[in-house]
């Protein structure tokens, strides 16, 4: 493996609230063009991790490199602009706008219209605004959002929701994906629906770090596995290498090691 | 992929501002009646409401302004009317005392205006929600201070003799010919206006006043657009402020009172926040109550005091506010598109 196929490379994160650890000398390598999938109990750090990379938590120690650029402490809107996005968990985050509006403010670093020349109903501003538009309309037949175009993101479902806030990630044309949690809370098809979202994005070229619960779809999906535990990385390897992990069914899948019974778990 | 591709053709009709035949044939006969109503109204009555337009005209340029800012950016503003405040000082100060000619002196007093805009902002966006409010509160008493105690700004007597503009060979004096000048730079407004909604800065805006935290995500420099929006929106104040003050011919402080700005607030709480046609449809709606009250208890049909008939407008504006507060908190607007909806379901109700 060559140092130019990592993408993402953090080095040693350590981020505190008050006395307790959420990032413990965290160490992630993401290939170029891989899934890699952070799983791990609830509190473990993974949504932690993706705050640092997006720049919305600074670590105390460590460093984040994104394709050869440092991007620790940077504005989390510089670190959108060299190409990362993500989702959020809960993705009830624009109250008033309709899907169209979101994703065409998710168009915003892609166009160049200065101040004054978005006052003007020609020019620059309108050519570009038809551009996004098209463009816009291709990724809303790759995530099915066609009915949802001019619907209040507040009167969506929450699957729904989940939906276009992928969408929203992907008008960015990011070249790293973070998705936090994208199947929480939906039901088996739309379950199947994202995975299959997910596997198009894959081919597509992008990088996708992938933090979610229901271990199964992250077996099936990733190349790479990282398990948190208490802000540490327990450990990482591929999903065969994962799941045969002792101390990975401790941490996660609830098996007690002194008898090897299956103890409840997703 | 193919599924959408033949609505891919052509998205202009949906960049437009004025979409089919009937957003055109309704632009027609508005644009008629606007021409042809201060004709109406000098046949009928004395110029009183001609003049009633032209500060209604005026008063849609401020409040698109402060839409921007209050509405589309969500940064409350109590201070906009002290905008319209800088914006006529400057321009009565350069044109009278320093001898400018009339539209540099109007394009320097603009551009002023949205400088001290950005100031103001400077504050302002370390801060959220009502502590914005209490910036620009403080903004409007000290540019009082100031203005009311600047010796070249006249003192508590103000400065008249502030000049009208002229276009080309044409001096605009007299009522009408304010009222179509004021017609012509209010469709400006409105357009542009418009046009930022629909642009990737006023996007900026929308995601910035919805939730600050994902819209640095999309790559958005949250305090930048602030800052964007505090210069456009005090652009239209200064746009106002400097025909205001020049079409009334003076500028004195009390022209411009706190109390203007809460009226300009409730004009776009009334007409629908964040929307460009809901700014125009909440000053037409409250200038006329406003206007329809004066003329109620001017009349002497209801034998009012002075006094008792100002209390009144400030009340019925209060009860406006509150019952489309509770009843439409989307305004006017919102009232408008549920009309329009139902006018082309019908006879299928809502």
């Amino acid at each position: 493996m060559s140092t130019s196929n990592i993408i993402l490379h953090s080095e040693r994160l350590e981020l505190s609230f008050g006395g307790i650890k959420a990032l413990d000398s965290m160490s992630v390598e993401v290939e170029k063009g891989q899934i890699l999938s952070l799983i791990g109990p609830n509190g473990a750090g993974k949504t932690c991790f993706i705050n640092c990379v997006t720049g919305y938590y600074r670590p105390r120690e460590g460093q984040i490199v994104f394709d050869g650029t440092d991007i620790l402490g940077m504005r989390p809107h510089r670190i959108a602009r060299l190409g990362i996005s993500r989702t959020f968990q809960n993705p009830n985050t624009y109250p008033t706008m309709t899907a169209l509006d979101i994703l065409l403010a998710a168009r915003y670093m892609h166009c160049r219209a200065g101040m004054m020349e978005c006052l003007a109903p020609f020019g620059r501003s309108r050519r570009e605004e038809l551009q996004s538009r098209r463009s816009i309309e291709e990724v809303i037949t790759f995530t099915h959002i066609e009915e949802l175009r001019k619907k209040p993101i507040s009167m969506m479902s929450y699957g729904q929701r989940k939906q276009v806030e992928i969408a929203r990630a992907l008008v960015m044309q990011p070249r790293l994906v973070l998705l936090d949690e994208p199947m929480s809370g939906l039901d088996d098809v739309m379950k199947e629906m994202v995975c299959e979202l997910i596997l198009d994005m894959h081919r597509q070229g992008m990088t996708i770090v992938l933090v979610e619960h229901d271990i199964q779809t992250v077996m099936e999906l990733s190349h790479k596995v990282a398990v948190l535990d208490h802000g540490q990385k327990v450990a990482e390897g591929t999903p065969a290498e994962i799941s045969r992990d002792a101390r990975v069914a401790s941490a996660y899948l609830g098996r007690n090691e002194a008898d090897g019974q299956q103890a409840a778990c997703p | 992929m193919k599924r959408g591709s033949r609505r891919q053709a052509d998205y202009g009709r949906d960049v437009a501002l004025i979409g089919g035949l009937r957003g055109w044939t309704a632009l027609a006969v508005l644009l008629v009646a606007t021409v042809v109503l201060p004709q109406l109204l000098s046949v009928t009555d004395n110029m009183k409401w001609v003049t009633f337009l032209n500060f209604t005209l005026l008063t849609i340029i401020a409040v698109l302004g402060l839409q921007i800012i209050t509405g589309m950016a969500g940064q409350i503003s109590l201070g906009h009317s002290a905008f319209l405040m800088t914006g006529g000082y400057i321009m009565a100060i350069l044109a009278t005392k320093l001898g400018f000619p009339f539209w540099i002196a109007a394009f320097l007093a603009v551009l002023a205006t949205a400088s001290v805009g950005v100031l103001v902002a400077l504050p302002a966006i370390r801060l959220k929600g009502f502590y914005v409010a209490v910036v620009t509160l403080a903004f409007f008493t000290i540019s009082q201070h100031i203005f009311q105690n600047l010796s070249i700004a006249g003192g508590i007597w103000g400065l008249s003799n502030v000049p009208g503009p002229s276009v080309g060979p044409l001096k605009i004096i007299t009522d009408t010919s304010w009222y179509y000048f004021l017609l012509l730079l209010t469709a400006i407004c409105i357009i542009a206006s418009a046009s930022l909604a629909r642009s990737r800065i006023g996007r900026s805006f929308l995601a910035v006043r919805d939730n600050e935290v994902t819209a640095s995500g999309l790559g958005i420099n949250v305090p930048g657009a602030k800052l964007r929006a505090f210069f456009i929106g005090s652009l239209f104040a200064g746009i106002a402020g400097v025909f205001w003050t020049s079409y009334v011919t003076a500028v004195r402080i009390d022209q411009f009172s706190l109390w203007d700005s809460i009226w300009y607030l409730g004009m776009i709480i009334i007409g629908g926040l964040g929307s460009t046609a809901g700014a125009v449809l909440g000053v037409l709606f409250l200038q006329l109550v406003r206007q329809v009250l004066h003329e109620i208890t001017a009349s002497g049909v209801v034998p009012l005091s002075i006094n008792f008939s100002a209390a009144l407008t400030f009340a019925v504006y209060g009860l406006a506010i509150i019952l489309f507060i509770a009843f439409r908190p989307h305004g006017l607007m919102a009232v408008w598109q549920k009309l329009k909806t139902s006018y082309k379901r019908w006879p299928f109700g809502e």
